[in-house]
C-alpha cells in the first residue's frame, strides 16, 4: 500500500493499494485510517462485517466504486479515505443480493453525525456519478485528488 | 399525508442521501408539505413498515414488509433513476 495523501489536519487521506478480495482491502484502508487517528480499533472488523451484511459496491459505469463504512460508534473524528486499487477487486452490490461489480476506486468514510454529513455525501455520491472525476482520480493525479477530497470534506 | 420511510443498513449514510434527492424530487413536483419521510436501519423496516405507505431501501430489505419497498440504488448509481421516480410517483398518486 503507498500513501498518496495523508494529513492529520486534513481529515481525508488517499492510498493506492491492492489485494486478493474486498476483505483485504477493506482491513488495509482500515487499518490506515487507524493509524490516522480517525477510528478506533474496532473500525477494522466492524467495516468488514458490514460489507458482509450491507455490501456497498456501487455499479456506475466503466469505474465501479464502493463506499464502505459502518456504526457511528467506531469513530473519532469524521474522515474520508480514498483507495484507488491497483487492479479491480469484485465486491458485492449495494442491495441486490448475489450481484457482483469490479471496484477500482473506494471511498472509506468514518461517519460521526448524519446531520453533519449530508453536503459531504451528497457530494461524494456525485462525484461516484462522475466518470470523468472517476478517471481522473484513479489516475492517481495527486494535485486533483487533493482537490476532489478537499472539497468533499469542506 | 404520505409517510415514507428510507432505510439503508445503519440509517445514517445512504438512507441520508436518498432522502435529500426524494425530498427534492418531490418538491419539485408539487408535492411539497405532503409527506413525511423517516429514516431508519433497514433491520427496522418489517416492524416499522405498517405506519407507512411506502419505503425506499438502498440495502436490500428483509420480507415480511407491510408497505410496499423500492429499491433506492438508482439514487447512488445515476442508473435507473427515472424508473425508480416514476415508481415513486405512483405511490404518491396511490
Amino acid at each position: 500500500m503507498k500513501k498518496i495523501i495523508g494529513k492529520a489536519d486534513k481529515n481525508y487521506l488517499a492510498v493506492s493499494l491492492s489485494g486478493e478480495n474486498d476483505k483485504e482491502i477493506l482491513g488495509q484502508m482500515a487499518d490506515v485510517m487507524f493509524q490516522e487517528g480517525y477510528v478506533n480499533e474496532g473500525f477494522h472488523n466492524a467495516i468488514i462485517r458490514r460489507e458482509e451484511n450491507f455490501p456497498t459496491g456501487l455499479p456506475t459505469g466503466e469505474i465501479n466504486v464502493a463506499i464502505p463504512h459502518t456504526d457511528p460508534e467506531y469513530v473519532n473524528r469524521p474522515a474520508v479515505c480514498l483507495g484507488i486499487l491497483d487492479s479491480p477487486v469484485k465486491f458485492n452490490v449495494m442491495g441486490m443480493e448475489n450481484e457482483t461489480v469490479l471496484v477500482s476506486v473506494l471511498f472509506m468514510l468514518a461517519i460521526k453525525k448524519k446531520e453533519d454529513q449530508l453536503g459531504l455525501l451528497q457530494k461524494l455520491i456525485a462525484t461516484c456519478q462522475d466518470q470523468e472525476m472517476l478517471k481522473v482520480i484513479q489516475s492517481g493525479d495527486k494535485k486533483k485528488i487533493d482537490e476532489v477530497l478537499g472539497e468533499l470534506v469542506k | 399525508m404520505k409517510r415514507i420511510l428510507i432505510a439503508c443498513g445503519s440509517g445514517v449514510c445512504t438512507s441520508t442521501v436518498a432522502n435529500q434527492k426524494i425530498s427534492d424530487f418531490l418538491n419539485e413536483n408539487g408535492y411539497e408539505g405532503q409527506y413525511k419521510m423517516e429514516q431508519c436501519k433497514v433491520t427496522e423496516i418489517v416492524a416499522k413498515s405498517e405506519n407507512f405507505d411506502f419505503c425506499i431501501s438502498t440495502t436490500a430489505a428483509p420480507a415480511g414488509a407491510k408497505c410496499p419497498v423500492l429499491a433506492g440504488l438508482p439514487l447512488l448509481t445515476g442508473m435507473g433513476m427515472e424508473k425508480l421516480y416514476q415508481d415513486i410517483l405512483e405511490q404518491m398518486k396511490k
